[in-house]
């Protein structure tokens, strides 16, 4: 054996534990096989289902999730490659609005707004940049803080709502945060803290949440002292859409909300259901909050109370294919709550959740 | 309190004194159109001095007048309505407690039938239709206020989490005006026949001997 060969063997004999170990945080590469052919497609499926204007489910909100689908996917999508991407587009552009919101309704325009950016942001088209500082401001002004009559102790300071009704929530909020994240928005302005602060104040977490009714097992209810599914309960969706909100708003792993937060994910580690909610209410905003929390967090694996390890893009990649419908669509079959009787929302948000799988760690 | 939230219990308010006072004094009124319009008219004004007194609302603001607006027409409604109640039934009071009682079920209808749009899975249309027929509803689009997904509302009803569009303003008010003109014109014949009916009967000879 001369020298090379030597060197080869040496060489492949320290580098073949390194191998197993990115190989175990890794997606088995059969699985992550099969989950790139189900984002296809969905995006198939939604391909069928857009209209000729290049809209989904004629809103706004479901378009521009749909648009973002197709422009974080591995196949790299972009305006070139024709009017299934320029006609949505197009479509939110005409409901820009003069106060900056996005929104074919006066109902829902933060969700619209903020997911509406997102998109938009992720043409990387620069041609857009007006149109997002505008929406950007918007977003800002739906917060609610002294100038809107709540005191910093107000328990919904800092919050942001629907846009018409002037009352907070978590997941309202987590959408405008994770926009503005993504829009560059500028990371010293006082938005975040007082973000921050609703954000804290919607965990149960009663050694950093100064609400009366907070709980300890450090996940996160809809609001500050409400939960659709009873009491102040935490769940699912709702504590991976806080965890993200922290982690948006500059919190880090050492943070003890972020620290309760996982625990919280760690005691109710499932993917066969919303953990704390009614009748899997909200079941694919969970897949899709849970995909992209625990690639924000960073670990490949996570450990649940049992001791049992779980490799997540494992997991995930395996339910979200044996509840893949045959026309290559999603659909919550259980509950319609928050829209999640229309398969274009239901697809698109699994799409964006196989696309962070199917990422490297 | 938001101000959506105030106006439209502002609004609500006197919508229900119209029915529970305007509309027993209409009907002891002649049932001439003109009159029904200017008593609508009435309820409408109440609602603009209420609203301006009771809120801070710019005076270039369109929403109050757009509430009173929305009001007039409600009330022409309820009037218009009752009065056609109590030409079938032969009893003010009873048709007025017909008309109170009908607004009070269509304006909690969200209420009451949310339980059953939670289990029965309807469709989107049935979901609008079910907003739709509260009079609550169409004073909340008119508020700009998105009262489903308000705090009260949307803890007691499951309509915040569905999908659903507010009545269009111009089709209810239209809708509000056919109404009532349609009450009115099936009125007047209806008492017309009944003068006639009870003028024979009055006048019948006496056949006894």
């Amino acid at each position: 054996m001369n020298f090379v060969h030597k060197t080869i063997m040496l060489c492949f004999f320290f580098l073949l534990p390194l191998s197993t170990v990115t190989a175990g945080d890794n997606i088995e590469p059969t699985l992550k096989n099969k989950a790139k052919r189900a984002a296809d497609s969905g995006l198939h499926y939604l391909r069928q289902t857009q209209a000729e204007d290049g809209s989904w489910s004629k809103s706004v909100g479901v378009t521009a999730l749909a648009l973002r689908a197709f422009l974080e996917n591995r196949r790299g999508y972009t305006e070139e490659d024709g009017p299934f991407i320029t006609r949505p587009v197009a479509f939110l552009l005409k409901h820009v609005n003069k106060d900056g919101s996005i929104s074919e309704t006066n109902q829902n325009r933060n969700y619209n707004t903020a997911v509406a950016i997102t998109a938009l942001q992720a043409t990387n088209n620069s041609k857009y940049a007006d149109v997002i500082n505008n929406a950007q401001k918007f977003l800002k002004g739906l917060q609610l803080d002294t100038e809107d009559g709540y005191e910093p102790s107000h328990k919904y300071y800092g919050g942001i709502g629907y846009g018409g009704d002037e009352r907070p929530d978590l997941s309202n909020i987590y959408h405008a945060l994770e926009s503005l994240k993504a829009t560059s928005f500028d990371d010293k302005d006082p938005l975040w803290e007082k973000a921050m602060t609703f954000v804290a104040r919607s965990q149960n977490n009663s050694e950093t949440n100064d609400q009366g009714w907070a709980g300890n097992d450090g996940g996160f209810a809809y609001m500050p002292g409400y939960s659709p599914h009873g009491g102040t309960v935490s769940y699912g969706s709702m504590t991976h859409a806080g965890l993200l909100s922290l982690l948006f708003a500059g919190a880090d792993k050492n943070d003890p909300r972020v620290k309760a937060a996982y625990e919280w994910i760690r005691n109710n580690y499932t993917l066969d259901e919303n953990p704390g909610a009614k009748k899997n209410q909200g079941l694919f905003y969970y897949y899709n909050a849970f995909a992209k929390s625990m690639h924000a967090f960073g670990e490949a694996k996570i450990t649940d109370s049992k001791g049992v390890t779980h490799n997540w893009r494992n997991d995930l990649t395996s339910k979200l294919l044996s509840i893949h419908e045959k026309d290559g669509s999603w659909v919550n079959n259980d509950s319609p709550r928050w829209w999640e009787g229309d398969k274009n929302l239901c697809t698109a948000w699994v799409v964006t959740a196989l696309n962070h799988v199917i990422k490297n760690p | 309190m938001a101000l959506g939230e105030h106006l439209l219990l502002l609004s609500g308010s006197v919508l229900l004194s119209s029915a529970i006072v305007l509309v027993p004094y209409a009907l002891e009124r002649p049932a001439a159109l003109s009159h029904q319009f200017l008593q609508a008219i009435s309820a409408g004004i109440s609602a603009l001095v209420v609203i301006w007194w009771q809120t801070s609302l710019s005076p270039t603001s369109l929403i109050p007048l757009k509430l009173a607006l929305g009001l007039c027409l409600l009330t022409f409604a309820l009037i218009t309505t009752a009065g056609l109640l109590a030409a079938t039934t032969s009893s003010r009071s009873r048709a007025a407690c017909g008309v109170t009682l009908a607004l009070l079920i269509a304006a909690s209808a969200p209420l009451w039938l949310g339980s059953a749009v939670e289990y029965f899975y309807f469709g989107h249309a049935a979901i609008n239709s079910i907003i739709a027929i509260s009079p609550v509803s169409y004073l909340a689009a008119l508020a700009d206020w998105d009262y489903l997904r308000g705090e009260w509302f949307y803890r007691h009803t499951p309509f915040g989490g569905l999908r659903f569009d507010y009545p269009s303003i111009p089709m209810t008010s239209l809708l509000h005006l056919i109404i009532g003109l349609t009450c009115h014109y099936i009125r007047r014949p209806i008492e017309s026949y009944k003068t006639t009916s009870n003028n024979c009967i009055k006048y019948q000879p006496s056949l006894s001997i």
